[in-house]
């Protein structure tokens, strides 16, 4: 748990150092509001919010957790972590928690964007509720499919294959349950179990298999 | 040798299944004529199916043991699945266009299965993405038994989600003894048909490997 | 302290190792010489625990590796030619990140002794990636020495440092009567610096006995023997 904690803390130190992906993906996100603002027009956005909120999250997700492992790439260091005393699980766990707040982070500034964009209110606590349960998702299934394309031919393809299929049931979820909450409904039951069966699949899967994603 | 036995079983089955369809079982009264595709649609879907689990079963087996021949079966499953799973796809537009009047609805069935196809599209091009024949079977063992692990998951959203159309009911009140015959009899049909292909398919892919072995530079020992 | 028995190791239908066993006893030295492409940083990196073995297993301080990596892997350290430093981070954060992992004591002051001793205390707070190669390598030997490891692990470490700095080296790299493994392409320097010597070729052992008592030449001549045939 506290190796976690130390490699979570490493990774989220180096996003700060390059700065590049997650401002790069935020810019990714608002860039695709503003032309889905085009071609479908503020009425009908604010109609659509949510499958568009959420079409636009699993796109920016694909891009950012495509980053996963690439500051262990310059030196190896992955090579290097492997002969330290530390459980492939942990390092799995440390991206995922890293990858977590970063995801969270463009979701929520994006909800901001959105809302004074468009005049319409989407930061609301059950969004919140929505967004917490699907990012856990994106990045668990995201950190494995990332560590399997490492070291792939065409490796920028392999996360959008496997990612999009595999979550249709937790982005089905997300946009129906923010679309519930947009409209003042309770959110079912039902529809977060989904996003909590998916979230803890993926975790306790990745748990196992992880170690065989990333060995020599 | 069995290979050929199961060749000769898989023509008479595929051939009574035929004869089935076409002459004994009686026409259903809602759907006509077309509903006959019924009893091919269905064991097309548990074929693939099958060939998914045992996908599923082969790389728990091969990250556990470490030994080719799981892959071997593992991939060689999957590509049968994925061809069974464009069958079924084909087969319920065809199915789909004289009922409901379009070629595609996205009814539960319909589009789980279509995420299905997608799944095993993904592992079989990933692994051709993977050079090097251990880390290829390694994660397609990993994509192996995830993806077979999600798939109930997409089913059951599938099912909740709202769709326009109604969820079609095939049959009220079961299936009459003789289409309940013919629809057992194409099973078993397709699926002595499908371990045909399998064990034929696994061999290819052992002999594939033995020629990619030999094309290393030779070494004294 | 170092036993490896039967490793064998092909990635896919390409074999590298062909059953190599090995044993190095406490504090001794073992240089591995060998052509390209004889397996040599493969089989440090299976006895560095970072690549699994297709078949065999090695024993460090009588810890079985398959069965206790972790536990292993507190007694080792590997340097490569890949250093394994995070390039944005700085010397210290790099230091201070692996003297948490292997959950060192003391860290600020470790960190500073081994800076001190390696020759690198000015650039502490520089990243990484702004270092010189050589610079880079001697950060990379305090990072594998911080959890005053038994067994060290060298991949042709005297590349990229001069002869100078290969002996101011190596008499921090030897403290604490630890056991080295290092492969080299360098005979007249690996035989000085050790107290056993392993010939590999196409993934086998084809010599392996005590530096003491061999001249260089005759080993020059064994050498080229084994890897011509």
């Amino acid at each position: 748990m506290k190796q976690i904690l130390i490699l979570a803390k490493k990774d989220i130190l180096l996003e700060f150092r390059g700065k590049e992906i997650t401002f790069s993906v935020l810019i990714f996100a608002i860039l695709a509001l503003i032309i889905f603002n085009f071609s479908l027009g503020s009425e009908d956005i604010k109609r659509l919010a949510p499958g568009i909120l959420w079409a636009i999250f699993s796109f920016a997700g694909i891009l950012h957790m495509d980053h996963t492992f690439a500051p262990e790439k310059a030196d190896d260091t992955l090579e290097g972590l492997r002969t330290c005393p530390i459980a492939p699980e942990a390092i799995y766990f440390s991206k995922v928690l890293s990858g977590f707040f970063f995801m969270f982070a463009i979701e929520i500034i994006t909800f901001i964007i959105f809302s004074v964009l468009f005049n319409l209110n989407v930061l609301i606590p059950q969004i919140f509720l929505v967004s917490l349960l699907a990012t856990i998702g994106f990045v668990s299934a995201g950190t494995l499919f990332a560590a399997i394309a490492l070291n792939t031919r065409a490796q920028e393809l392999v996360l959008p294959l496997l990612f999009l299929p595999t979550a249709t049931p937790l982005i089905i979820a997300a946009v129906t349950t923010t679309t519930e909450a947009l409209s003042g409904k309770p959110l079912s039951v039902s529809w977060l179990g989904i996003m909590l069966a998916f979230d803890i699949l993926f975790l306790a899967v990745s748990y196992i298999v992880f170690e065989y994603a990333i060995e020599e | 040798m069995g290979k050929k036995i199961l060749a000769v079983l898989s023509a008479i089955l595929i051939i009574v299944s035929l004869c089935l369809i076409f002459i004994y079982v009686p026409t259903e009264a809602q759907m006509g004529v077309i509903q006959r595709i019924f009893y091919w649609h269905v064991p097309v879907a548990w074929v693939g199916l099958l060939a998914f689990f045992i996908t599923f079963i082969a790389s728990i087996l091969y990250l556990l043991k470490r030994e080719i021949k799981w892959d071997h079966l593992a991939s060689a499953a999957a590509e049968i699945g994925v061809i069974f799973t464009t069958l079924l796809l084909i087969t319920g537009s065809i199915w789909a266009k004289p009922i409901w009047g379009v070629w595609w609805t996205w009814d539960t069935r319909l589009t789980t299965s279509l995420i299905l196809w997608f799944i095993y599209i993904a592992y079989l091009i990933i692994r051709s993405y993977i050079v090097e024949n251990e880390r290829r079977a390694r994660i397609g063992a990993i994509i192996g038994i995830v993806g077979f692990l999600d798939v109930p998951i997409v089913a059951l959203a599938i099912n909740l989600w709202p769709t326009q159309h109604p969820s079609a009911v095939i049959f009220e009140g079961g299936l009459e003894p003789p289409m309940l015959l013919t629809l057992l009899v194409s099973i078993t049909a397709f699926t002595v048909f499908f371990a045909l292909l399998l064990i034929i398919r696994k061999e290819l892919k052992e002999i594939e490997y033995e020629v990619e072995g030999l094309k290393q530079p030779t070494e004294e020992e | 302290m170092v036993k490896a028995k039967g490793i064998r190791k092909s990635f896919g239908s390409k074999i590298v190792l062909r059953g190599i066993d090995l044993q190095v006893s406490e504090g001794e030295t073992l240089a591995i010489f060998g052509p390209n492409g004889a397996g040599k940083t493969t089989l440090l990196k299976i006895l560095a625990t970072a690549v699994k073995p297709s078949a065999g297993d090695v024993i460090i301080s009588d810890i079985p590796v398959k069965r206790e990596p972790l536990k292993a892997r507190r007694h080792l350290a590997l340097v490569t030619h890949q250093t394994y430093l995070y390039g944005q981070l700085t010397v210290r954060e790099n230091l201070d990140l692996y003297s948490r992992i292997y959950q060192v004591k003391d860290i600020p002051e470790r960190i500073t002794e081994l800076a001190e001793k390696l020759g690198f205390l000015e650039r502490l707070s520089d990243r990484a990636n702004t270092l010189s190669r050589g610079l880079k390598q001697r950060v990379s030997i305090a990072r594998a020495l911080l959890h005053k490891p038994r067994l060290l692990l060298l991949d042709e470490p005297e590349s990229g440092l001069d002869q100078e700095a290969i002996s101011r080296l190596w008499g921090i790299v030897k403290e604490d009567n630890r056991t080295i493994i290092l492969t080299t392409h360098n005979l007249e320097w690996g035989l000085a610096s050790s107290d056993k010597l392993a010939i590999l070729t196409r993934g086998n052992i084809k010599l392996l006995r005590e530096t003491a008592g061999i001249s260089e030449a005759e080993i020059k001549e064994l050498y080229s023997e084994f890897v011509k045939k």
